[in-house]
């Protein structure tokens, strides 16, 4: 074995080593400080929502809806995290919350569009605010009011809050109101 | 004599060869994260951390990383210690790292950890290198504090968010960028200035 040869092979060594024992202390950390997505979300949830009451999670990942949860408040807030498609680098994240039947807070979560900004200068949001969710027809490009340089943000947008309008419809026509909403 | 050099090494990243007044390193961060006290002190705590730690075990390893591939070595050393600060601060102080988390990252390529790493840990003893790796986080820390105490003062008349002049005219221009350019020129003016008169007294005593 000549000594090029050595030398390469001990540099080989030496990296993985090192990158080895760096896996293993990060590996060790994360362990230490891992955060249960299911608490941050519901932690998220109260923040976001300004609520002083409790979420509990009642349903995740079932199609759009990323995550389900209601707050036990005397009028209970229902909380979605949900996702639509087709922005202008695919699918955006939206936090939407709904009392007594209408959507009271819109938010956005994990998304990488650039022209987010743009959609909410423009108080696209204001399309889905206090509108009743039970009586009022789907959400859809045609029905709001497109923001002009951000179309396909916003069409995910309006793609995310309507998942979220149809499972919450779905939902309390299953199993009711308890809000002394309409139903 | 040792006592000597440790208060020497100590003093020459925070006031000597301060990483922002004197050397002008690290200048990306110190713009972006200065507009306010607390993101500019919270940096400096995270950097000194990351250079504390980096310093230790790159001097430790000295001998044995091979000349060739040193700065990969460093690379992975440094980048362990900015994806623990990253951890814990994500677990611990979760609305701070949403507003910083781009900057932390980018610690991995701060030019004065890895300017301390070539030219001080990689041929000095592990103690010596610990000192300077915190005289020179402490020295970051200081100019970046400093930077955000102006700049958030001007903007909105707070400190750490608390209000320190009532009815403060809003100057949101001293929150942009340029402005962090004016006021660094000016601290390294007036930092510079101190330092040469303390330095003329001493000659002359």
């Amino acid at each position: 074995m000549t000594t090029k040869t050595k030398n390469m092979l001990n540099s080989v060594i030496i990296l993985c080593m090192i990158a080895t024992l760096s896996g293993l202390l990060l590996g060790c950390i994360n362990r230490l400080t891992a955060i249960d997505p299911l608490t941050e979300t519901l932690n998220k949830f109260n923040t976001l929502s300004g609520t002083e009451g409790t979420f509990e999670m009642l349903n995740q990942n079932d199609g759009d809806i990323l995550f389900f949860a209601k707050s036990d408040d005397e009028i209970p807030i229902y909380a979605f995290s949900s996702k639509g498609g087709g922005g202008f680098k695919g699918t955006v994240e939206m936090y939407v919350f709904i009392k007594e039947n209408k959507i009271f807070k819109i938010l956005q979560g994990n998304n990488s569009e650039t022209y987010f900004s743009k959609v909410e200068k423009a108080n696209f949001y204001e399309n889905f605010y206090d509108i009743d969710l039970l009586t009022a027809e789907d959400f859809s490009t045609a029905s709001a009011d497109l923001v002009t340089g951000a179309t396909r943000t916003s069409t995910a947008v309006t793609n995310a809050i309507n998942a979220a309008k149809i499972y919450y419809s779905d939902y309390i026509a299953e199993n009711g109101s308890t809000d002394g909403g309409q139903n | 004599m040792e006592r000597l050099k440790v208060k020497d090494t100590f003093l020459n990243g925070l006031i000597k060869n301060n990483p922002i007044f004197v050397l002008v390193l690290g200048m990306c961060p110190t713009i972006a994260m200065s507009t306010n006290l607390k993101q500019g002190f919270a940096m400096g705590i995270a950097t000194t951390f990351v250079l504390i730690f980096s310093n230790m075990f790159i001097s430790m390893l000295r001998k044995i990383i091979p000349d060739k591939i040193r700065i990969p070595c460093y690379i992975i050393i440094i980048s362990t210690f900015v994806i623990i600060v990253e951890l814990v601060m994500r677990k611990y102080l979760p609305e701070l790292y949403s507003t910083m988390k781009v900057f932390i990252s980018l610690i991995v390529v701060n030019c004065i950890i890895l300017a301390r790493a070539e030219s001080f840990a990689s041929c000095n003893r592990t103690f010596d290198s610990i000192i300077d790796g915190l005289s020179m986080g402490l020295g970051f820390t200081l100019s970046l504090s400093v930077l955000g105490f102006i700049r958030e003062l001007l903007t909105s008349g707070t400190i750490f968010e608390i209000t320190i002049i009532k009815n403060f005219p809003q100057m949101q221009v001293t929150s942009a960028k340029a402005f962090g350019f004016i006021a660094v020129g000016c601290c390294m003016a007036a930092f510079n200035q101190i330092r040469i008169n303390i330095a003329k007294k001493k000659g002359v005593k």
